[in-house]
């Protein structure tokens, strides 16, 4: 049975790379945070049915967490009638910068973030990715692949990963 | 894979890793994390008690005074129709007929269990956000969301037959899970959840497809708590309506009696009557 000690373990095993995974779901430290503690504290409120690799579990729990917060924060905007204007800055700032290729990434709805995310940085198979999200592998695929589509139509995105060869 | 693709995946790979090596925060700690558990618990709590007082109103509802209407005087009716005992509600008991673990989402999986007892409660967890099909005998008997929802509270699916039927012996309970977002697509976030159809079911369900999951589906044993409230054990516990529309009501009385069941457990024996409850 799984107890407190292998709590504590895992927390301080697991909660910086889980940070740097939330951190790179929403892209702010203190929410990353947030997210992670809020995690780790529903896992513990299920420890003992959990199972022995609790992985799947916390990282559910973090994604979808993410993506119901996600969806709050977008419901509070407010429509504007006029569509901002886009930063132009210098032409290494649209089509050399990394930051566009962030900006294309922020842009993802919160579950194609996610596969993203799981599959190139936590570097998990579609597979796991699957049982994280609580969808097929086949979902997984073209979640992926709608994903990338989008970042290749983002022309700068597409400048910065050099997809155009 | 392309070799096109392949270098988009590294550049990926490459940005992904220096951005989350950017570290700009002091770390999650396990303080940090007790915290929010006990937050977490406050919340569960608060909505535990709603569901409590819920319960209590639905208890109050079964444990009402009876209406009876009394024929006017002279007529050669009755004075007062003799209550009969009425079924209110149901106890679950702590026999388990099934315990089985779910690992299959998307799937109706069927069980065979024994019971004793005319009624059973069924009860369904999930370790997943889900939403829980449950068939008795062949009858899509309850539905509902499982596991923690957006509300950060873990929902089970309990349901209790009331229908009266006879359920000793052998039946065939099946349950099926399936995403949340699968039946509540389209739908605002916290807005209720329609009930699904034999047919919406079985279509979700197919639409779903087999995935891995986690749950647990429990069957007890529930028995009927029989109120008989007037005039068998208390002869002012009654509401009266006369013909004219008026209502007389008694409460003389105080706690509506419990009248043990038939194949109630041992256990339960503070419930009979004069026990004091």
């Amino acid at each position: 049975m799984r107890d407190r000690a292998d709590f504590e373990r895992y927390v301080e095993q697991r909660s910086d790379r889980m940070l740097r995974t939330a951190y790179l779901l929403c892209r702010d430290w203190a929410t990353a945070e947030d997210l992670v503690q809020t995690a780790l504290a529903k896992a513990w409120l299920a420890w003992r049915r959990v199972g022995d690799n609790p992985d799947p579990y916390v990282y559910r729990i973090l994604a979808n967490t993410h993506a119901s917060w996600w969806r709050r924060r977008w419901r509070g905007e407010q429509p504007t009638e006029v569509l901002p204007e886009p930063a132009v800055g210098d032409a290494a700032d649209l089509f050399g910068s990394r930051d566009a290729v962030r900006r294309a990434l922020a842009g993802l709805p919160p579950k194609q973030r996610a596969v993203i995310v799981l599959r190139y940085f936590a570097d998990l198979g579609d597979d796991r990715i699957a049982e994280i999200l609580g969808c097929s592998a086949a979902t997984v695929r073209s979640q992926a692949s709608r994903a990338l589509a989008r970042l290749r139509v983002d022309p700068a995105a597409r400048s910065a990963m050099s997809l155009e060869g | 894979m392309t070799p096109t693709e392949t270098v988009t995946e590294t550049e990926l790979r490459d940005l992904l890793a220096g951005d989350a090596a950017t570290a700009g925060s002091g770390g999650v700690t396990l303080a940090g994390v007790d915290r929010r558990v006990r937050r977490l618990r406050r919340r569960r709590a608060g909505a535990g008690a709603v569901l409590a007082a819920g319960l209590a109103a639905a208890v109050t509802v079964a444990a009402t005074p009876r209406t009876v209407t009394i024929a006017p005087p002279g007529d050669g009716g009755p004075a007062a129709v003799a209550a009969v005992p009425t079924v209110g509600s149901y106890l679950t008991g702590e026999r388990v007929f099934l315990s089985e673990a779910i690992e299959t989402g998307g799937r109706v999986l069927t069980f065979t269990y024994t019971g004793i007892s005319e009624s059973v409660n069924v009860r369904v967890e999930c370790r997943d956000p889900s939403y829980a099909l449950v068939w008795l005998n062949g009858r899509l008997v309850t539905q509902g969301v499982c596991g923690i929802q957006s509300d950060d509270v873990d929902h089970a699916v309990s349901w209790t037959d009331e229908s009266g039927g006879h359920l000793r012996g052998t039946n065939d309970v099946a349950v099926a899970l399936v995403p949340v977002q699968r039946v509540a697509a389209g739908l605002e976030a916290g807005a209720p959840v329609p009930a699904l159809g034999e047919r919406e079911a079985e279509r979700v369900i197919g639409e779903s497809g087999e995935y891995r999951t986690g749950g647990r589906l429990t069957i007890r044993d529930a028995w009927p708590l029989v109120a008989a409230p007037t005039p068998i054990s208390c002869d002012q516990d009654i509401v009266i309506r006369n013909p004219n529309g008026q209502e007389i009501l008694s409460s003389a009385c105080g706690d509506p009696t419990v009248v043990r069941s038939p194949g109630w457990p041992e256990s339960w024996r503070w419930l009979e009557p004069g026990s004091g409850g």
